[in-house]
């Protein structure tokens, strides 16, 4: 490359890097930020961070200018239930669809591919013509606002994707290891978890942690079906957004706080990201 | 009753045969190789008396036992896959022990001290000891081979089923592999099946050869026998280096009492005596003549008498022999000959050799050598 | 094996009634009965069959319901045929079918196009090597790891009308102070923008994965010819990543078009009505104002739109995929 273009090139990554980071750092910033530094007309770069926001956030601790007084905060609790959700969420998607992606990597039968399809096909769906039925069914089963209710209609994101994303990681293990393993004196269920779990583990690992992900960061599904007792994190969040005066410092605080277990996650699982995001469309 | 019966043995996959009526004994002690094409079937041979895939129909009774109805698992037969397929997160060591600590072994209990000398013995004989410590990852293929086999044989098993295990290997791997395979047979007595496609591979180890084609088993016995008397057309094609040739689509006419064969290309081929008369018995009408490459020689002398006369298509000099292309009237027919043929020229004429004994007739229709037909 | 068996089930009756022994044994009986070769993987697709079920269930409810005037707060659903559709098509809904169309096929095609050339930008800067080139590929995927209602919250602070940054930034290119979100005429681009900045990277990070698995022969052959950076893109690397792009197409076509989560809380369809996407909008006609006999309506017009668009794209993606075999 000439010297030129090298420049030119910097510059767009310079570029693309601001435009990538720019919102988030601003966030980041204004959770820092006194109110009149919020509603400072220039904008303020350089101020003197307080952590006010966070501690009313997170502890409920408000500075009322003399003392900290107590008041309500329900982020830490919301933070709860979303973190107990993705994993409860993460789980029944893997009891469920581990075995049917062992069924569709390893045997041949009637309407495989309708099924897989039909799962699939789920991405398509508005999750609204989906929810209503749903929500229906909750009220009056009891399920409506309750952790164990959002992990089941999560499931309408995470099972598609891990039965896909298993299917292909089973299929790629060779089927002559699980056989020699049942030569061996292994019955099935011994084949499958003395060779074929111990194999699948750093896939399950990366799809466990993309499953997390897919369902901590869903908001329409988890809106419907719960109330104020198990709503998760994200619908929690629109609370802020909706008042008449919103307090742009504790809101982006925690809202810093919802966006960090996603991206903290999709750090340890770079390498595998690009094939769970596609549903191993394209190889990663 | 033999230690292995497989009695009519048949497997449909929709309308299509993988398997059919295949029968086959083999005694205690005993290697059988499975010698046939890819696609033959010797595949999904192993694995139905494996139990890893099922069947349609048929008996197997290995040690006095009906093994049908048992899962895989309770089998006790031992099989070496073409890939090997060693498992790669457990190290040589633990892969060798791995069906020690199955249920059903763990019942049979045999003690850690026998487990860890019948390994010794074993990774001594196939001289893998210190590799032990590895994962398959570190292995060559010749290495990951010895271990597959290694944890096989560790088992004592009933049977012993081998799927082409050195047909991935280098040529020279193969040679210095096959009579140690033999041996160690030998050695532990189990019965074995070895499945390949080489012909040589099957005549260096083999007790009894069975040749299987499109499920069919087309001929069973010693290599003489397949040598000498292959029961179907298709058997010259997976014997010798060239294969055999074969001349196809010929009448048989008698001259002067003396019963000849007229092919398409206008060859004249004599027949002896014991093939004339079953040619008569069976009123065949159209012959495929076949004959090996070493059974024809470029120089005459006591029985081999000229039968062809054509010109030097091509030499191509193979260490201690040679092969010979020589082109009869459009055809091409291999020779095997002696080294040194080099300062023969291309389009020389020459006259070919050979007995009239050593010719196989085989019926056009169905391909069955004459004289094994019913 | 068989007399073991046996063995084992009188040794059992000492201790037990006999009832139970035969149970037990009727039991392995059975369970031997339905776990053959030919069920296993029947049994083991069946509980994500179940919930494959207990989505598909509520799903065609809904398209049922569609065909009928069902409001709970009024009384019980009754059939009127295809009376909600034509409403629809009549546009006497409000807000109107034809509006939310016109939004959502105006958000769905922005999007598409600006992301996918923005993100083509980006995979085919992000291709080289350079110093910290890990760390880049790192972080250019962070905004797409946002919950997209986040996304929003975090522009809605920058597009504060009065203090946002974005308005200062503009005063130095001598831009009037907009009301972005606020304004009826600003807010469906600037929705589309936060989409963009939040789906963008996904665009790229699957296009860069598609760029590294491209055969290299081909490249290197048209350096050794001589031919231009710009012939390479057009004629090598355009269709040698055509099954690539065409997956992103399908999953942001889908996306976008159902897309929800970001537009309610930018702006929850308003300012008068001017992001009020066919989602949205169902989202109204049925947890606001429980006219659900419409929502579905809207909803399986949408579901089909998704549907044969994504029957398209994933036609053109098998074509593409052969072409590429041969």
């Amino acid at each position: 490359m000439s010297r030129n273009k090298k420049i030119l090139y910097t510059i767009a990554i310079v570029i693309v890097m601001i435009w990538t980071c720019f919102p988030i750092g601003w966030m980041v910033l204004t959770s820092l930020k006194s109110p009149p530094d919020v509603y400072a007309y220039p904008p303020k770069i350089i101020f003197k961070p307080i952590l006010d926001n966070w501690l009313n956030v997170l502890l409920g601790q408000e500075w009322t200018g003399t003392a900290y007084i107590t008041v309500h905060t329900d982020i830490p609790r919301y933070f709860m239930n979303s973190f107990l959700i993705a994993c409860g969420a993460t789980l029944i998607a893997f009891l469920l669809g581990l075995p049917a992606a062992y069924s569709l990597a390893r045997y041949k039968f009637f309407g495989k591919e309708n099924f897989a399809f039909t799962l699939l096909s789920f991405r398509f769906a508005p999750g609204l013509i989906v929810i209503f039925g749903i929500y229906q069914l909750y009220q009056r089963t009891g399920l409506f606002d309750t952790h164990f209710g959002v992990m089941a209609v999560h499931q309408l994101l995470l099972l598609p994707f891990v039965v896909w994303m298993m299917r292909s990681y089973i299929a790629a293990i060779p089927i002559d290891i699980e056989r020699a393993a049942r030569v061996d004196g292994y019955s099935w269920l011994g084949v499958f978890t003395k060779v074929t779990l111990p194999l699948l583990k750093p896939a399950l690992a990366a799809s466990a942690v993309i499953a997390f992900i897919y369902s901590w960061n869903e908001f329409l599904l988890g809106y419907v079906v719960t109330g104020p007792n198990a709503r998760p994190m994200t619908p929690a969040l629109l609370g802020f957004i909706s008042y008449e005066r919103v307090l742009w410092g504790q809101m982006a605080a925690a809202a810093v706080l919802g966006m960090l277990p996603s991206i903290v996650l999709s750090l340890f699982v770079q390498r595998y990201v690009v094939a769970g995001l596609s549903f191993g469309a394209v190889k990663g | 009753m033999a230690y292995l019966e497989i009695r009519n043995l048949t497997k449909e996959y929709g309308k299509v045969k993988a398997l059919d009526g295949f029968t086959l004994e083999v005694e205690h002690n005993e290697l059988v190789v499975i010698l046939g094409q890819p696609g033959a079937g010797k595949t999904t041979l192993l694995m139905t008396l494996a139990g890893l895939e099922p069947f349609t129909q048929g008996e197997i009774i290995l040690d006095d036992e009906d093994i049908v109805d048992k899962p895989t698992e309770l089998r006790d037969i031992a099989m070496v896959f073409e890939t090997y397929a060693l498992y790669p997160h457990l190290t040589v060591g633990e892969n060798i022990t791995f069906s020690f600590y199955s249920y059903r072994a763990k019942r049979a209990g045999l003690s850690k001290e026998k487990i860890t000398e019948r390994v010794k013995r074993i990774t001594e004989m196939l001289e893998i000891s210190d590799l032990l410590k590895r994962y398959p990852r570190e292995l060559s293929g010749g290495q990951m081979q010895r271990v597959s086999l290694a944890r096989a044989l560790v088992r004592s098993p009933k049977l012993l089923l081998l799927d082409e295990p050195i047909a991935h290997l280098d040529a020279k791997l193969r040679h210095r592999l096959r009579p140690e395979l033999r041996r160690l047979q030998k050695q532990t007595g189990v019965a074995t099946l070895y499945t390949t496609t080489d012909y040589m591979e099957a005549f260096g180890i083999a007790d009894k050869i069975l040749v299987l084609h499109e499920g069919v088993s087309l001929q069973i016995g010693t290599k003489e026998d397949i040598w000498n008397k292959p029961a179907h057309r298709i058997i010259g094609n997976l014997l010798g280096v060239p294969s055999m040739n074969i001349i196809p689509g010929g009448r048989p006419k008698i001259m002067n009492g003396k019963m000849n064969i007229f092919t398409e290309d206008g060859l004249q081929i004599p027949v002896d005596k014991e093939q004339q008369t079953r040619i008569q018995e069976k009123s065949i009408e159209k012959i495929d003549i076949g004959i090996h490459p070493s059974d024809i020689r470029p120089v005459g002398g006591g029985e081999y008498k000229p039968v062809l006369r054509g010109e030097i298509y091509v030499y191509e000099p193979l260490g201690i022999k040679g092969a010979l292309s020589v082109k009869v009237n459009k055809r091409i027919i291999r020779v095997q000959t002696p080294a040194r043929y080099e300062q023969r020229k291309v389009g020389e004429k020459i006259d070919l050799y050979f007995k009239e004994t050593d010719t196989h007739l085989f019926d056009s229709k169905s391909g069955l050598n004459i004289l094994f037909m019913r | 094996m068989h007399k073991n068996k046996n063995n084992g089930h009188t040794e059992v009756s000492i201790f037990f009634p006999e009832a139970v022994a035969k149970i037990g044994s009727c039991l392995v009986r059975a369970k031997r009965r339905i776990v053959t070769r030919k069920t296993i993987p029947y049994l083991l697709y069946f509980p994500a069959f179940i919930a494959t079920v207990g989505i598909l269930y509520p799903f065609f409810r809904s398209v049922v319901l569609s065909f009928y005037e069902y409001n709970p707060t009024y009384g019980p659903a009754y059939f009127i045929g295809v009376q909600n559709y034509i409403d629809l098509f009549q546009g006497v809904t409000s807000p109107s079918f034809w509006l939310s169309l016109r939004v959502t096929l105006i958000y769905a095609f922005a999007n598409i196009s600006i992301q996918l050339i923005l993100g083509l930008g980006i995979a085919l800067l992000l291709v080289r090597t350079f110093a910290g080139y890990r760390i880049v590929r790192a972080v250019v995927l962070f905004p797409f790891m946002i919950p997209p209602i986040i996304e929003a919250m975090m522009w809605k602070l920058m597009y504060e009308p009065v203090t946002g940054i974005i308005n200062y930034i503009g005063s130095f290119l001598g831009m009037p102070r907009i009301g972005w979100l606020g304004d009826a005429a600003w807010a469906l681009p600037s929705v589309i923008v936060i989409d963009v900045h939040n789906f963008t990277p996904f665009v790229a990070i699957i296009l860069l994965a598609g760029l590294q698995s491209l055969p290299k022969r081909p490249f290197e052959a048209a350096q050794v010819d001589g031919a231009s950076s710009w012939f390479i893109l057009k004629n090598l690397t355009f269709p040698l990543l055509k099954p690539v792009l065409y997956v992103v197409l399908l999953f942001r076509m889908i996306e976008s078009l159902i897309m929800f989560d970001m537009i309610y809380a930018a702006t929850h369809g308003g300012p008068a009505n001017a992001t009020m996407s066919i989602h949205v909008n169902a989202y109204y006609h049925g947890m606001r104002w429980t006219m659900f006999g419409t929502s579905f309506a809207f909803l399986v017009i949408l579901w089909a739109m998704v549907f044969s668009g994504s029957f398209f794209i994933i036609r053109a993606w098998r074509k593409a995929l052969e072409a590429r075999m041969v």
